[in-house]
């Protein structure tokens, strides 16, 4: 787990600002590895680019719409019971370098 | 019965016809004659079904593929598309409508994004079609899986197909449409395998007939005589006689060294089994691109070591780091680019990072003098004689024996007079000579039509290159894909060219084709092909010019 990622909670709604670690981006295989995880998280995650629309991060065609490369700033976010270990753990995975590792 | 078409390579073979047409009707927009749920449980259950079938694929493919076709199926399973395959369907629209008109809006927004987001859009079109097959209930045409070797015969083939097509099962591609520079062909060239294309026609072909398939014709003989099969098969057969091993040369015994281009020690052991006298393009970015920090220069020696001690002494010609924009590295931050293509690249990368280059230079040298071995060296994107010269001397303070640069942009290739004079060799790297010259990006599609190195204009500049290393005495190799074109590789001697590296697969056809003609015919054919308007002109008038059959 990456210890550098801060989170953020206003009200229910808890957001964290990352940056995408793959060296391909969030496009091909990190991309599947994004919507797998989130696949997984309750309460569901989104991801934005910081002056961005949200999208859902359990839709592949939507996070490969929003052309997240390599460096580029991501905001994670959900709400609700839950939303800190959601956002925690998706942020971490975008952070990541994910190119070589298993999904 | 015969076709027509155009042919990649020289090859011949005979076999029996898989076809592959991949027509799925395309749904209309009729009000549904069935019940919201209906319609809903039939698009769930394609969407189902295909993510399933995408699933088991990816399994059995391994690898790269694998990923693609996991990706692939998440599509199949997106729930933002169902959202939109539910509004549709409660407007009372069928669900093959609905679930093609869903795709459609997401495949128009990923191709806006264009480069790899486009590739994405391919696979989601995939998707699309599989889909709509499956709930019209109508085949959505699969590569064929067949135990003996088969002709496939399709309309044309996306590189989601080839992907999971085994080709070791593959004898010859034709498809009706297609180009020479297109996925194909270029797949053909890079596997050596047979192929013709744009075949107009061969959609009538009817499974399981057998054909004989000629590259160098380019035609496809249906229903062959007894006599033609067993000429045919073998011709096929005669892949690994002992002329394999010989040394590259004209028929006038004029040699021209035939060598391999690599990225691993595995590449190189293919290589050498397949007849390659040395490597004539070393990647050592395969040394790099997986690091998180440079590697060091003990590192980098033990693992050139490994190559060349596989390499027994043959020649080996390494490219330094060819990274960019394009090619990012973790530990060499370059920031993002509009134009990766016309931006920091190859030796412009380390321009700003010269340790780097200099660990490299002394690894690649260590290595060298550890190894009973013959290294040169060479540097990638360089632009003009100051440049080369500038790497040449760090190259020569390393140690460096042999040292050359790549000539992929045109004004080196003016230049090149000037270049000669600083450098012991070039070697030029046709791809970017040809994306440079044409100004077509060889990432976009659009323009693929233009990423074709028969072009005059490309030829004319490497017989500027080939006129300066004549005048100077020394090497001149090629590189790039042109040189596993056999025709184009006898035209690119014609130009002054002394060496030849290209994809192991592709060194048969080669070097039985550069025995088939002498030095004055080569140089003829050259200034049939520099005195054409095109690169498809260029092609027909060789084939035209040809002294005698290319076998």
């Amino acid at each position: 787990m990456n210890n550098s990622i801060e989170l953020v909670e206003d009200g229910a709604a808890v957001s964290a600002e990352v940056i995408v670690g793959s060296k391909s981006g969030l496009h091909a295989r990190p991309a599947a590895m994004v919507v797998a995880l989130a696949g997984t998280l309750e309460p569901p995650v989104t991801l934005r680019k910081p002056d961005g629309t949200a999208v859902n991060a359990r839709s592949i065609v939507k996070v490969l719409s929003q052309n997240f490369c390599h460096g580029d700033p991501v905001v994670v976010e959900a709400t609700g019971d839950g939303a800190w270990e959601s956002v925690s753990q998706m942020a971490d995975l975008v952070s990541r370098e994910l190119d070589h590792e298993e999904p | 019965m015969k076709y027509n078409g155009l042919g990649v390579g020289l090859g011949v073979v005979v076999g029996p016809v898989r076809r592959m047409f991949t027509a799925v009707p395309e749904p209309t927009d009729t009000v549904s004659t069935l019940s919201t749920e209906e319609e809903t449980a039939r698009a769930r259950d394609a969407l189902e079904q295909v993510a399933g079938e995408l699933e088991a694929r990816a399994q059995r493919a391994g690898g790269d593929a694998a990923d693609v076709l996991t990706a692939q199926a998440m599509m199949a399973r997106d729930p933002d598309v169902w959202e939109d395959i539910e509004a549709q369907l409660a407007q009372k629209k069928t669900a093959e409508w609905a679930v093609a008109q869903a795709f459609r809006t997401f495949v128009a927004m990923l191709q806006s994004l264009g480069g790899t987001q486009a590739e994405r859009a391919s696979d989601l079109v995939d998707v699309s079609r599989r889909t709509v097959a499956a709930i019209m209930g109508v085949s959505a045409g699969d590569v064929p899986d067949s135990d003996e070797p088969f002709v496939l015969v399709a309309e044309d083939l996306s590189p989601a197909d080839t992907a999971v097509l085994d080709l070791t099962r593959v004898l010859a591609l034709v498809t009706s449409g297609g180009s020479p520079t297109a996925h194909t062909a270029i797949l053909a060239r890079a596997k050596g395998l047979v192929a013709v294309v744009s075949a107009a026609g061969v959609q009538d072909i009817p499974e399981d007939e057998m054909v004989v398939v000629d590259a160098a014709e380019g035609t496809i003989e249906c229903s062959p005589s007894e006599e033609r099969v067993a000429e045919v098969r073998a011709r096929m057969n005669e892949v690994d006689d002992d002329d394999a091993r010989e040394p590259g040369r004209m028929s006038d015994g004029t040699a021209v060294p035939l060598l391999a281009n690599v990225g691993s020690v595995e590449n190189v052991q293919n290589a050498v089994a397949k007849g390659a006298e040395g490597v004539g393009l070393l990647r050592t970015e395969f040394m790099f691109l997986e690091e998180t920090e440079a590697p060091t220069v003990e590192e980098q020696i033990a693992r050139y070591s490994e190559i060349l001690e596989a390499l027994e002494g043959r020649k080996a010609v390494a490219r330094t780091l060819d990274a960019g924009a394009d090619k990012p590295l973790a530990f060499l931050p370059l920031g993002k680019e509009e134009n990766p293509a016309l931006g920091v690249r190859g030796i412009r990368t380390v321009r700003d990072h010269e340790p780097l280059m200099r660990d490299q230079l002394t690894a690649l040298a260590a290595a060298a003098a550890a190894v009973p071995s013959d290294l040169w060296v060479m540097a990638p994107m360089v632009a003009d004689a100051t440049e080369a010269e500038w790497f040449a001397t760090m190259a020569r303070e390393a140690g460096v024996a042999r040292v050359g640069v790549m000539i992929e942009v045109p004004s080196s290739a003016i230049v090149a007079d000037q270049i000669f004079g600083v450098v012991d060799f070039v070697s030029i790297g046709t791809n970017d000579l040809t994306q440079y010259t044409l100004a077509a990006d060889r990432q976009n599609g659009a323009v693929a039509s233009y990423q074709d190195a028969w072009h005059p204009s490309v030829l004319r500049l490497i017989g500027m290159v080939g006129d300066a290393a004549t005048a100077s005495g020394k090497p001149l190799s090629v590189c790039g894909e042109a040189a596993s074109d056999p025709l184009l590789a006898v035209v690119l001697v014609g130009l002054g060219v002394t060496s030849l590296s290209m994809v192991p697969n592709a060194l048969k056809e080669v070097r039985a084709t550069l025995l088939r003609y002498s030095m004055e015919e080569a140089r003829m054919l050259a200034q049939v092909a520099l005195a054409t308007t095109d690169a498809g002109n260029a092609r027909g008038a060789v084939k035209a010019a040809l002294p005698r059959p290319p076998r």
